[in-house]
């Protein structure tokens, strides 16, 4: 197992703050860039931006403090004086960003969902994402404090968010995290359990290689911040990850509407009950309604291959399905839960709850945004023919146009049922490709 | 019936043929796009037709290739395009040099012998279902999406299975029955040579003939010597005989021990008292149904036994050399090889080709997706020479044994082609495939990496390879860099049935099959299941038909 140097990576790739509830997404471009580079390098100076080895040191954990993580999206690392030459070792879905007309296309950010309707990002307007974290009521403070240092980039767009216990809709999240070796702090089971590299950059991935990680000329780095790569590039990448924000926002009344009391139904939309409880497990009634159930130890080809519990259109089943690819794709199940791993994404969503709106900041680590994110998105979430259905998307994320309906099929030992009248629940009004570097790399931009 | 497909390469007369060849393609696709009839639509046997410009090479000049898969012939195909497209082609054509001219200066037959003239066909050549027509993909799609309608109005199955099928099937027309129960012919060599069914087939007929040789050796007197029969064959007829029969004696064991494997392996799904007696019965008419491939197996084992039985130390110690020879040939190869690899830098990678607007705008429209790659072979005539051989060793193993799965195990390709391009220093790759490239690429790296390397390694700038197998896709982010850089945008590209993938079409076929099976009450057959046979269809393989809805 290798070890990671948590001194040098960005404490939100650890754990995401689940003491800390409340958190500030400051959205920031830069205009003055000399500013912005000495801003950045006194936040640097005063600790603002946690690293790793401290998120989760106990001593810290009862203190009253507020914790941050910062990321750039490609525009940005080109407003801080990025030139072509190490750009063009960044993958090209990040230099081109979430809002161009062919991503939007697949991932299904189109109608109500398409960048050109977003409250931000749908433009690439967007240059630094900085996420603030804090315990109850000092996120203001924090904010103000950050604002205060001189050279602070311009603040297109502020969402403030915080840690619940359930998504709007009334689930509970997130209970399906990957463990990563060596960086989040306790041990899982060994088929959620992936490598490093899979999530920062620098380390061995599940396929056994090394992440592809963005390299800059030696003569950029002149006081050697960077660590060296074998073929004699500074290593900007190493330490560091790619971070997805996507602000989704739900349509409570809707989807309240869609389930009425049906509580089965609800369930089976998300392939959970209310209180996480897998459907896998308890297809006939939530044993515990009420509290929360974080089992995560079943398998959809292992115990359910039919889809005859949990629904093969089910949200939580396209998300991740787990061994489930065996069953139409002809591996066996240890290898079709291998090639899942290929395809995880380390979550760090909050909810957010303004006058108008609630919804959830979707946010998510990955190595390789092409073959994590965007392929879960495509592939997954949003195939019309996943697992051998037939025309339909995710039953709380997939679109579809105003005034129409969609279906989900529900898998029945005679014949399966399709339940129509499904509208659009979530719409995305938000969203960007970030990059996270780690500490070093952090030191290296602002002395750019 | 056959695919078949052409890739008609000419070059272009110059740059400001080129700028009007490419401003022509691109107005006839945004016609495509915006849901004209396109004129290829009249074409019936045409699955997808593409054209695209590939870049001078080095001291070369820019090429249109039109590529084309079809059903039946490539007489047929090209005497069909040019009756359909003869305007097109002329005003196409007209920016490449030899075509003979507008209709008024050349009739039809000088365009399609000028077409003809500019086939290089392929290397490697694969079709996702051999033989499924055009008609069939689009009547199965038409059959499928009709009773999906009518199951949805007949609302759920109520008691048993049968009658709710039988239902199904009398609200059909006599027209689609027909359809649906017709044979749908296939290739001969479609399926997999080394299949279960042949082995068994040939091992049961190697025995016949080992019984039979067994049987004139005795009767020849060959093994017991005073008898002066066999006395009168010159002495290495005799040995041959003898070294034959033993074979035989040996080969009629192993088939015995095959047969009963295959025996024991049905068994527990029989459990009527008459149930063997039906197994072997359908064991013997499986074998009938193999004996052409049989017998063509049979005769190159016992040739080989046959030449091993007539010089067998000669060709022994030459085998022995012509094997150390060829060690040599291939440790001398991989050597050279491995000296060329070594030198590649690690940090090099483009992600910001300036080709990538073009080829995105056409990109994840509909189900399917198209990807043309033009990459540089690496230097020397050894790369060259090894790449042949590689295509044509893929080129048969996939005709004859990964056949009925896919590329590979790959669901998502339609058809795909690799051809060195004239010049013999470029390797263009074509594809139609379905869902998003990263993902196509991803199952290019996780389902057929080693493949990828053999073809994709003698090309510069793929990742670096070990032993011409091993590593390269491995490092699937450079791999994909590599693939991203080595596109070539597509300016036209035409297929008939946009909305539909592999998987759908294997599912369509697949319903439309089932139920022509259970019209003919034959569902059992093909799943082993002889009890069903006889019953009509068991419940659960209609559950599993049902499902497919």
């Amino acid at each position: 197992m290798e070890t990671l140097e948590l001194d040098d990576i960005q404490g939100m790739l650890r754990g995401g703050y689940k003491h800390l509830p409340e958190t500030s997404y400051l959205l920031l471009r830069i205009e003055d860039v000399v500013g912005a580079k000495s801003w950045l390098h006194r936040l640097l100076q005063q600790n603002w931006i946690d690293r790793a080895a401290e998120t989760y040191d106990s001593s810290r954990l009862h203190e009253d403090i507020c914790g941050g993580s910062i990321c750039f999206s490609a525009q940005g690392l080109r407003a801080l004086g990025l030139g072509a030459e190490a750009m063009r070792m960044f993958p090209s879905e990040f230099q081109e960003g979430m809002h161009v007309p062919h991503r939007a296309r697949a991932l299904g950010d189109t109608g109500a969902s398409e960048p050109a309707r977003w409250l931000w990002g749908g433009d690439g307007e967007v240059h630094i994402l900085l996420m603030l974290f804090a315990s109850q009521g000092r996120i203001p403070s924090c904010v103000k404090a950050i604002g205060d240092i001189p050279g602070f980039p311009r603040l297109l767009y502020e969402v403030r968010a915080s840690l619940m216990t359930r998504e709007p809709f009334g689930f509970a999240d997130g209970i399906a995290n990957p463990n990563v070796e060596g960086l989040t702090p306790r041990a899982g089971r060994p088929e959620n359990t992936v490598k490093p590299g899979e999530f920062v950059l620098g380390y061995l991935n599940e396929a056994g290689n090394r992440p592809a990680s963005p390299t800059v000329e030696v003569t950029l780095d002149p006081q050697s911040r960077l660590p060296r790569t074998q073929a004699g590039r500074a290593d900007l990448g190493r330490n560091g990850s790619f971070f997805v924000l996507r602000q989704l926002s739900q349509n409570v009344e809707a989807y309240r509407a869609f389930v009425g009391n049906d509580e089965l139904l609800a369930a089976r939309m998300v392939g959970r009950w209310r209180s996480g409880a897998p459907l896998t497990r308890y297809p006939a009634a939530d044993p515990r309604p009420g509290r929360f159930n974080v089992e995560d130890d079943f398998g959809y080809h292992r115990d359910d291959r039919n889809g005859f519990r949990c629904p093969i259109g089910a949200h939580a089943r396209r998300a991740n399905p787990r061994d489930s690819l065996a069953d139409f794709s002809g591996v066996a199940p240890e290898d079709a839960q291998k090639m899942v791993n290929l395809h995880r994404l380390l979550r760090r969503g909050r909810v957010y709850d303004t006058v108008d709106d609630i919804g959830l900041m979707f946010g998510c680590f990955n190595a390789n945004i092409e073959r994590q994110f965007e392929f879960v998105q495509q592939s997954w979430i949003m195939h019309p023919e996943f697992g051998e259905l037939r025309d339909e998307t995710d039953p709380l994320l997939g679109n579809c146009p105003v005034n129409a309906t969609r279906h989900l099929s529900v898998q029945h030992p005679l014949l399966r049922e399709r339940v129509s009248g499904l509208s659009q629940f979530v719409t995305v009004i938000g969203g960007s490709y970030f990059f996270l570097p780690g500490l070093r790399a952090l030191e290296f931009l602002a002395a750019l | 019936m056959q695919q078949h497909t052409v890739t008609f390469v000419t070059t272009l007369a110059g740059k400001a043929a080129r700028a009007s060849a490419e401003s022509l393609l691109r107005a006839e696709q945004a016609r495509i796009a915006a849901g004209q009839v396109a004129p290829w639509r009249a074409i019936e046997q045409l699955h997808f037709l593409s054209l695209f410009i590939v870049p001078a090479g080095v001291g070369g000049r820019p090429q249109l290739v039109l590529e084309a898969n079809f059903d039946g012939g490539t007489f047929e195909f090209r005497a069909a395009l040019v009756a359909q497209c003869r305007g097109f082609l002329d005003a196409l054509y007209a920016n490449c040099e030899g075509y003979p001219g507008p209709r008024a200066q050349a009739s039809d037959a000088r365009v399609r012998e000028y077409l003809r003239a500019s086939d290089l066909g392929y290397d490697v050549f694969f079709v996702s279902s051999p033989g499924r027509s055009t008609a069939q993909v689009e009547f199965e799609r038409d059959l499928g999406a009709r009773l999906e309608q009518r199951i949805a109005s007949a609302g759920p199955v109520r008691g048993r299975r049968a009658p709710y099928i039988a239902s199904l099937w009398a609200g059909l027309t006599a027209q689609d029955k027909e359809r649906i129960q017709a044979r749908s012919p296939r290739p001969w060599w479609t399926g997999n040579l080394l299949s279960r069914s042949r082995v068994a087939a040939t091992l049961q007929l190697l025995l016949a003939a080992a019984v039979y040789l067994a049987f004139a050796d005795v009767g020849a007197g060959c093994l017991t010597r005073p008898y002066p029969d066999c006395a009168t064959l010159p002495p290495h007829a005799q040995a041959l005989v003898e070294v034959l029969a033993c074979a035989g004696i040996v080969l009629a064991g192993l088939a015995l021990l095959a047969w009963f494997a295959i025996l024991a392996h049905e068994f527990p799904r029989a459990t009527r008292p008459r149930a063997w007696m039906r197994i072997v019965a359908f064991k013997l008419w499986d074998m009938a149904r193999h004996l052409p491939m049989a017998v063509v197996w049979s005769i190159g084992v016992l040739t080989i036994i046959g030449v091993l039985a007539w010089k067998f130390w000669t060709l022994i110690v030459l085998g022995l050399v012509a094997g150390f020879a060829g060690l040599a040939c291939l440790a001398l190869v991989l050597g050279r090889i491995a000296a060329q690899e070594s030198d590649m830098r690690v940090d090099e990678m483009n992600w910001s080709a300036a080709h990538m607007d073009g080829v995105r705008a056409l990109e994840d429209r509909g189900a399917q997706n198209h990807f043309v790659s033009v990459t540089r072979i690496k230097p020397g005539w050894l790369r060259v020479a090894t790449l042949r051989i590689t295509l044509r060793a893929i080129n048969l193993l996939w005709r004859l044994y990964f056949n009925p799965r896919g590329l590979s195990g790959i669901p998502s390709i339609h058809f795909a082609r690799w051809l060195i391009l004239p010049g013999g220093r470029r390797l263009l790759f074509v594809t139609n495939y379905d869902g998003a490239w990263g993902g196509y690429l991803t199952d290019f790296v996780t389902l057929a990496g080693e493949w990828m390397n053999a073809i994709w390694g003698h090309c510069r700038g793929f990742p670096r390879t070990y032993f011409l197998f091993f590593g390269g896709t491995r490092d699937e982010q450079r791999f994909k860099c590599y693939a991203r850089d080595s596109q070539v945008e597509t300016l036209l590209w035409y297929r008939r049935y946009p909305e539909l993938t592999v998987v759908a079409i294997e599912r369509n076929a697949a319903a439309r099959a089932d139920l022509a099976r259970w019209a003919a009450k034959d569902f059992g057959a093909r799943h082993g299941d002889y009890e069903a046979r006889e019953e009509g269809i068991a419940e659960a393989k209609l559950d599993a038909w049902l499902r497919r809805f």
